[in-house]
Parts: structure tokens; sequence; C-alpha cells
């Protein structure tokens, strides 16, 4: 029976800041992963250093009144945080070790991603942007933020002006302010003293999506965490106001097209439904990681209660009254919410793939002209249109493909696992 | 049967074992979705002029 538990050395501990009294830390693993425990579980892992057996250490804890038996205690270790790969002592199965050391990966939300811009560019392109987010500079950008808008929607906003855009333009200027609000999340990272991660692309159920990857932000202050999340939105308005005011120089219409779709972009980005900049704000304001599984925990707690008459009770983390009014509210309208998404997102598969033949034959049709007549411009230019028409509805019809993979490995799955559990 | 003082210990020691686990931190991967624009390009679509004989090409 183990006596000693060894805790690697690269395992680091920071406090987390969750708006409470109650001190919580988070432990970051080897693997980079990390884990919100309590003062107490720090305590107990930090006498783990393979000279202190755990008899020691539970007579510490029955000296703090804290009362837990020897094999309680390993029991804890080896199922709660062997299962981590954070004891060096732990690595491998044996006859002595009856508990497999299981290191997962956290799922990433994404179906396919990609890394676009390295970590190390990210460090750098933020240092420099960070001053953005001192007071002197916050200021006067968002009193532009609100002229431009102002300006734009008020002086530039006949449909027949906005219609003479060129599409491919708007797209690259938007692809631009999706950039430029991931540099926002990184180099408010970096202003609050973080080494924000990489930049990449990826598919986000059907639809792409850029990332930037800002985990270090768990062991801010819950204050600082909410900049960060709101870091993107406010650098993507600052592209907003370039836009604007290029715009009102060379009076084009694509800049005022493009300011458009960038509000768009952000009222989506707002919403908390999904994994955006809106849901990680308000798992901040509530400090509740892990939000969307709490609610959907909760949701099938009552769901069982009133369909089996259950008196089990569902126990959530301890919150104030008015973060427990906030949480039911989102669990209801998240979910209730969820169910608008997927018709939407049925209208836009839809309209995307019905849409797709006309307008293919009417870039094909425009390519020939240019070929026929030499403009190499407009022949380039619809080339590269072409291109974007086919990858929106291409990522779509590969979210879709493996979505079904997915499905079709999950329902095998159940079924040989139903087999196997008739047969035993 | 189990005592009151039994049931009472049990129910430390499980709020004693619920404060000690360990609650995974997501990722945090900040996310912006590109919009379609393929609305933008029906509406260029309706503006197509057609001459020569077939020949189309998208107002540009």
């Amino acid at each position: 029976m183990q006596k000693y538990f060894k805790l690697k050395g690269s395992c680091e501990f920071y406090p987390y800041d969750s708006g409470q009294d109650k001190k919580e830390f988070i432990i970051r693993t080897p693997d980079n992963r990390q884990f919100k425990i309590s003062a107490l579980a720090k305590d107990i892992l930090l006498r783990l250093d393979g000279r202190t057996t755990l008899e020691e250490i539970v007579l510490d804890l029955e000296a703090r009144s804290v009362f837990i038996s020897v094999d309680g205690l390993r029991h804890l270790v080896e199922t709660q945080y062997g299962t981590l790969g954070i004891f060096e002592n732990l690595n491998s199965q044996s006859d002595d070790q009856p508990y497999r050391v299981r290191i997962k990966k956290s799922p990433i939300p994404f179906l396919l991603h990609w890394d676009l811009i390295p970590e190390r560019y990210v460090v750098w392109v933020s240092k420099w942007l960070r001053f953005l987010f001192n007071g002197p500079a916050v200021t006067p950008g968002l009193l532009l933020i609100i002229i431009t808008h102002y300006l734009v929607y008020a002086e530039y906003s006949t449909s027949q002006f906005l219609s003479h855009a060129s599409f491919l333009w708007v797209l690259l200027l938007c692809l631009l302010s999706v950039l430029c609000h991931e540099f926002g999340h990184s180099s408010a990272v970096s202003k609050y003293g973080g080494s924000p991660g990489k930049i990449g692309f990826g598919l986000y159920i059907l639809l792409p999506a850029f990332y930037a990857d800002v985990s270090e932000i768990w062991r801010f202050r819950r204050k600082h965490r909410m900049v960060v999340d709101l870091g993107g939105v406010y650098f993507q308005e600052l592209t907003f106001v370039a836009f604007a005011l290029l715009g009102f120089l060379t009076s084009a219409p694509e800049y005022f097209v493009a300011c458009r779709f960038i509000d768009l972009m952000i009222l989506l980005t707002l919403n908390p439904v999904f994994q955006f900049d809106g849901y990680w704000f308000l798992v901040d304001y509530l400090a509740l990681p892990n939000l969307y599984r709490l609610t959907l925990s909760y949701i099938r707690h009552w769901v069982s209660k009133i369909f089996t008459h259950s008196d089990k009770s569902h126990i959530l983390p301890p919150m104030r009254r008015h973060i427990y009014l906030i949480f039911f509210a989102y669990t209801i309208l998240s979910n209730l919410f969820l169910g608008i998404i997927i018709w939407m997102s049925y209208r836009y598969l839809y309209a995307t793939f019905t849409q797709f033949p006309t307008i293919l034959l009417a870039i094909y049709n425009s390519m020939i002209f240019a070929f026929k007549t030499q403009d190499l411009a407009l022949f380039f230019n619809r080339l590269v249109t072409l291109f974007f028409l086919i990858a929106f509805p291409g990522t779509a019809l590969l979210g879709l493909c493996r979505y079904a993979v997915n499905m079709v490995r999950y329902c095998v799955a159940k079924i040989q696992a139903s087999s196997l559990s008739q047969n035993a | 049967m189990e005592t009151k003082e039994q049931l009472a210990k049990n129910d430390t020691m499980n709020e004693l074992l619920n404060d000690l686990q360990p609650e995974e931190l997501e990722p945090r991967l900040e996310l912006q979705i590109l919009i379609d624009p393929l609305a933008q390009i029906s509406n260029a679509t309706n503006n197509v002029n057609c001459r020569d004989g077939g020949n189309c090409n998208i107002k540009d």
C-alpha cells in the first residue's frame, strides 16, 4: 500500500478570485490543465512531498479539526488527484496501484481548429497594443466610438449608397476586424501581467471562427478577467472607428458596410448562450466556472424531479441571492434560445446551399467575361470571391459530416456497451 | 440502522470530500465568428448586368 506521494515540481498554485470570502486556489498541472481547489486541498497537496506519510497528514488535519481516515485520504488522493498526472510516483499501473492514471485532455469547443499566429508573435504584438487599455487611451477611445457610430448610422446609411460596396473588400475588412478583436483579448492579458496564447482559426459548430487562447486569466482578479472578456469588443469597435474615418475620407461604401458587419458580429459575440465573449463575461461576473455544464445539470435535475418525482436535491455551489437569480434566469433563457439557434442554423444552411448554384453561376460567367476581355483585376477579384463562396458552405458541410461521424460513433459505442452489459 | 451520530458523521465526511474535489476549469478560448457575407453576394447579384447575348458580370 502506497505510503508516500510526491507532487511533481512542475505543478503550480495560484489564488483564484471567486468574488467571495472563501479562499480558493488553482493548480496548474504539468500538461497545462487548470483545476480549482479549496485551500484545504492545496495544503494537503503541498504536504505530499514524498517524505510525509499520509498518517502524519491525517494527524495534522485532526489538529485543525478536520477528521478523515488514512484510507479515506488515500482514496481521495488516488481517485481524485492521482488521475490528473500530478504525482511522480503514480505514472504506471501495478498490483500495488489499483487506480489507473488517466491523463484526460480537456475538450476544445471546435470541430476542427488550426493555429494561425504563434504565441511568440501574439505576445510581441500585444506588448505594443496594451497601452490602449490605459486610462488616457480608453476615455477618448470610447468617445470616438460613440461619435463615429452616430455619424455612420445617421449620415451614411442609404441602401443605394451601401449596395455599391464590393463584397470582397467588405469580407477582407471584416477579417481584419476579427483579427483586431483577438488581439484585443491578448493585449488585455498582457496588460495585467499575463502571457497570451496563440491565435487560431476553427470551426465552431458550423461557423468559421477565430479564437485567442487566454486560459491564463483564470488566475487573474475577477474584474481583470471581465476586462479581458470585453477587450475583444473594445478593439473591434476601435477598428470600427478606423474604418469610419477612412470611409469619411474616401467615401468608399465598403468601410461603412464593414462597420455594420462589425456591430452585427459584436452583438452575436455578446450573446451568452454559446462560448463567446458574453458567456465568459457572465462566467466571470457570476464567478461560476463551467457555467454551461452547471445549467444543463440543473435543468436535467428539475426535469427528472418533475417526471420521476425524485426528492433528490441538486447541489449548487454557494452563491448570493442576486447571483442565484441571474443564474436561474440564464438557465431558462439560454436553453430557450438554444432552440431558436438550432432553427436559425437550419435556415442558414438552407439559404447557403440553395443560393450557392445561382451565385456560383453568376461568378463563373463573370470570370469568363473577365478572361475574354483580359481584365486581370476583375478575374482575380472573382477568383478570390469564388474561394470564399465555396469556403463558407464548405466549412458548414465539413461540420455536418463531422457531427454525423461523431453521432454514428456515439451510437455504436452505446450499442456495444448495451450488448456487453446484457451478456454480462 | 445508523444512529444520528453516524448519519451526522457521514454528512460531515461527504461535505469534506466535496470540498476536496478538484473542479476542472475550461480552457479559455475567446471566440469571434465570421459573419457569412453570402447575403452581401445575393445583393450584388441583384445588380447583375447581362450584355452581348448572355455575358454577365457582377457589378463591381
